[in-house]
């Protein structure tokens, strides 16, 4: 094996090890298990008490005469065409929700540990490259299961009214959480960037408000101002949300190319300041 | 290959130059000392070797390597200043992740863990969490940590402040035991501990690289004596002293301490000095051949 090989299958090493501790950190920790906890029953309350009423309106013939009447074909009429309609309305609430989770989860990345010393002992023993992506892959591990977690209780949920949709509700499942995750990636890779330049996990969440309301705004004035302005949206995770909203998860794939380029911007930049940064 | 070999070194933060124009080699073998008043350099050299951080000017090689190469992480260990071990885990989880970086399987990084933590005689402590140990102990881990692969150079940043006799005790015996197979470079403002661990002295002042010795070779190539009494006139003891034959200059180092240097031909003056004591009724508390580091730093500056 030549050293260039030995090196790089050894920094895979250990961002797999790095991002193991994130995970461990979130299912063996108190501090994890209460995330955890919190997050699992806010969803709980979402899907039993929202999403399951919801679905059984929609399942009434007239509900969907109504909803054409009074929006027509569109955003909201596109959630009938769902296969399993716990989907639907999970998938709503997962488009604006799960970001807002993946920022706060993801902000304490790198910020915290760098103020408390903790990566001056890591990164005598790893590559800066393994520290930055490990953390990255970890915060990304831990939103998957996370999300994970939800879709599969959403599943549940579709079987037990429904246990023909079994089938539907495992492929589709799947594929919605898959799409979804794409999504959140921008935003975890953002808060990589700013955790690293913030001095702690709660600055990185001022930035990261700051960064997309300073952002949205300009965006938002860009036809008063200067129109060449608008296109800053490219570099606004989440801009284009309102197409997921009247896709399906299968339909969302076509779409997915924005986000998957804002990480890879969002990445690059973490990584040049990760490195150049003090420890 | 020099240990270490620093050219023109500078590091500045923002207009205050933290290092100023080091030019710095070492050599493996002995430990090495690293002293200097607050403020002198002395951890921003370490975080520069450590590549912790980057120098403004100049150029750094560790054992042949830029910092932060890969090939340099196996080779090296430290203790940084002020660093924490991640409060969430026990020692036993974050020393073996440790080790599993350094490219050990589980079962053998869990073994080194154990192993590490034992030659700082904490072995009670594998399963505690960082927040449960005191500051000595502390110390004592993030030593063992620095210790995890047997690197062959280990930087430790003052590994002796703040905490007890006996800790520090335990850490000197540490670095005394291993330093055959291993070079360590230690910081500390505690002179008579360097004097007794090291041979090679390295003094900062205000950034810059004031002086580099060996205590052996400098108290072979020169002649002094250091008597400390119990109790004593200095003035009176001083005039007495410099009137023995063979004798060049009397210096008081400190209250009842006198720096005696001698031409080469007085071999005996040991045995006249143990004389005058009893002859004058001076109790003495010790008669050292050569001067102490802080002697040997402080007198030629």
């Amino acid at each position: 094996m030549n050293p260039a090989t030995e090196l790089h299958s050894s920094t895979l090493r250990q961002i797999g090890l790095i991002a193991w501790v994130e995970i461990r950190r979130l299912l063996s920790q108190t501090k994890g298990l209460m995330t955890l906890a919190a997050y699992v029953l806010l969803w709980l309350l979402l899907l039993l008490f929202v999403v399951r009423d919801a679905v059984n309106v929609m399942q009434q013939p007239q509900t969907r005469d109504m909803v054409l009447e009074l929006f027509g074909e569109g955003t909201v009429s596109s959630l009938f065409n769902w296969p399993v309609a716990e989907y639907a309305l999970y998938w709503v609430f997962a488009i604006m929700l799960q970001p807002l989770f993946a920022i706060l989860l993801a902000a304490g990345q790198f910020a915290d540990d760098i103020h408390r010393g903790t990566f001056r002992y890591l990164s005598l023993h790893c590559s800066r490259t393994a520290l930055f992506f490990g953390r990255f892959c970890g915060a990304f591990a831990v939103m998957a299961l996370l999300s994970g977690a939800t879709v599969i209780v959403t599943m549940l949920m579709a079987i037990a009214r429904d246990a023909h949709l079994v089938g539907n509700a495992i492929i589709s499942g799947t594929a919605m959480w898959i799409v979804l995750l794409a999504v959140l990636l921008p935003y975890i890779a953002l808060m990589s960037l700013l955790s690293v330049i913030a001095s702690s996990s709660k600055q990185a969440i001022v930035y990261a408000t700051l960064y997309f309301t300073l952002l949205s705004i300009v965006v938002w004035s860009a036809d008063f101002l200067f129109a060449p302005l608008r296109y800053l949206d490219y570099i606004l995770p989440g801009a284009f949300s309102s197409v997921l909203y009247s896709s399906t998860p299968l339909q969302a794939i076509g779409h997915l190319g924005l986000p998957l380029a804002q990480c890879l911007v969002f990445l690059a930049l973490g990584f040049y300041a990760f490195k150049r940064s003090d420890v | 290959m020099s240990l270490i070999k620093c050219q023109n070194l500078s590091r500045a933060y923002g207009s205050k130059m933290a290092l100023n124009n080091v030019d710095l080699t070492l050599e493996a073998g002995h430990p090495i000392a690293l002293v200097g008043p607050n403020g002198a350099g002395k951890t921003t050299l370490f975080s520069l070797l450590l590549g912790y951080i980057r120098p403004t000017s100049g150029s750094i090689e560790v054992l042949g390597y830029a910092p932060g190469h890969p090939s340099l992480r196996n080779n090296i260990g430290a203790l940084p200043q002020d660093a924490k071990l991640d409060p969430d885990f026990t020692l036993e989880q974050q020393l073996s992740l440790f080790a599993q970086l350094r490219g050990m399987s589980a079962k053998t990084a869990k073994r080194e863990a154990a192993r590490v933590l034992s030659l700082v005689q904490l072995s009670d402590a594998l399963k505690q969490k960082p927040t449960a140990l005191s500051h000595g102990m502390s110390k004592r881990v993030a030593i063992a940590q620095a210790l995890i692969g047997s690197p062959k150079l280990i930087l430790l940043d003052e590994p002796t402040a703040g905490i007890d006799p006996a800790n520090a005790r335990i850490i000197r015996e540490l670095i005394a035991q291993l330093s055959d197979s291993t070079t360590f470079i230690v910081s500390s403002h505690n002179l008579d501990e360097l004097e007794r661990l090291c041979d090679q002295v390295v003094f900062l002042e205000q950034g810059a690289l004031k002086q580099q010795v060996s205590i052996a070779a400098g108290n072979h190539a020169s002649h002094y004596y250091t008597l400390q009494l119990q109790q004593a006139d200095d003035q009176q003891v001083q005039q007495m002293l410099a009137q023995q034959p063979g004798v060049i200059k009397v210096n008081i180092a400190a209250h009842h301490t006198f720096v005696i240097e001698y031409q080469e031909s007085a071999t005996e003056l040991d045995l006249q000095l143990l004389t005058l004591c009893k002859q004058q009724a001076w109790p003495y508390r010790l008669l050292l051949n050569g001067r102490s580091l802080e002697d040997t730093l402080f007198a030629s500056h």
